[in-house]
């Protein structure tokens, strides 16, 4: 009962907090890496979905198009044609490095580019984006050749980590039987 | 009050400790787990984007007449490329990937009585190592694709 009625001495007292602080210290380094961890899988998930908007759009305007021009540029053009064989529309896929895959000069409507000037956290850069025949090997019939394209799509990821940037780059691949034919420009 | 001014004993020490690792060791396996699980799950997605790649490439085989061969068993193709340059150079299975799976396909010719068209049922699976709770290889996973394709005579 003395003890107590004496209260705690500077050194009881010193080591109570330290120990309070190593616990707060952990709870505070487990919560700040849960929040980072769930940030990074968003940012990760919006990247893939954006991935996977683009490239179903292409494959989608590909498989209907009359036919499909591709060149090292990392232009796909996709052309239409109307029932007599006339040619009605084009469709030209390109790309800029902070805003995406543009369609027609205009990025795709329901792909949401996460560029540097949206977004002081995080941000979405396009570090490739180029279509080549699928079949490229020697003795490979023209026709197949021409007709299975791949779309690479190279995206790289940047954000913040306490001070220090953190970059991840993620690379995705549709192949595309176009059904038509594909014409392949060679440019080098 | 005669225990407060004496301390705590040995045993009462050593549980304290027991029940700290305890919860310590149930957070670690629960955060290593999540991770697994997310990673098997990219994993499969890698795969099936893979898979549905090759089956493009079978289809159009198959609708052109140009079929390379009809059946394959376990042939080594790449899942996930580390970077989007090995994946354009196609590195195959090389130093340019990093998970490697094990495609099998089988192409037949459906028996029809029309005179017009035939159907081909075009089969593919992948086998790939999912990763265990350690972030090791783990068990083999088979992610299967059966798709039809319609040729005009």
């Amino acid at each position: 009962m003395k003890k107590l009625s004496k209260g705690f001495t500077i050194v009881e007292l010193m080591i109570s907090i330290m120990i309070a602080s190593v616990v707060v210290g952990g709870l505070v380094y487990v919560v700040g890496e849960s929040n980072f961890y769930l940030r990074k899988q968003m940012y990760r998930e919006n990247v893939k979905k954006y991935a996977d908007n683009v490239l179903n759009d292409i494959f989608l305007s590909a498989i209907n198009a009359n036919d499909v021009n591709i060149d090292n540029d990392g232009q796909i053009i996709c052309g239409f044609k109307t029932s007599d064989g006339s040619s009605d529309s084009l469709k030209v896929y390109d790309y800029r490095i902070n805003q995406g895959i543009l369609v027609d000069g205009r990025p795709i409507e329901y792909a949401f580019f996460h560029n540097k000037d949206k977004n002081k956290n995080y941000y979405m850069q396009v570090t490739k984006f180029k279509a080549k025949t699928a079949f490229d090997g020697i003795g490979v019939d023209s026709e197949l050749r021409d007709a299975v394209i791949d779309v690479f799509l190279g995206i790289q990821l940047n954000y913040n980590r306490g001070g220090s940037k953190v970059t991840e780059s993620f690379p995705f691949q549709k192949t595309i039987f176009t059904r038509k034919a594909a014409v392949y420009s060679d440019n080098n | 009050m005669k225990k407060f001014e004496t301390g705590f004993t040995l045993v009462e020490v050593v549980i304290a400790a027991l029940i700290i690792v305890v919860i310590t060791g149930s957070i670690m396996y629960g955060v290593i787990t999540t991770d697994n699980s997310l990673r098997n799950v990219e994993l499969r997605h890698r795969a099936f984007n893979t898979l549905a790649n090759k089956m493009e490439e079978f289809k159009a085989q198959v609708a052109l007449n140009r079929i390379q061969t009809s059946s394959d068993r376990d042939r080594r193709v790449c899942i996930e490329y580390k970077t989007i340059r090995d994946m354009v150079n196609q590195t195959g299975a090389g130093t340019g990937c990093r998970t490697i799976g094990y495609l099998s396909h089988n192409i037949r010719s459906r028996q029809t009585e029309s005179n017009q068209a035939r159907i081909f049922d075009i089969e593919g699976k992948l086998k790939y190592k999912m990763m265990s709770r350690f972030g090791k290889a783990g068990k083999d996973t088979v992610i299967a694709l059966n798709v039809s394709q319609l040729v005009f005579n």
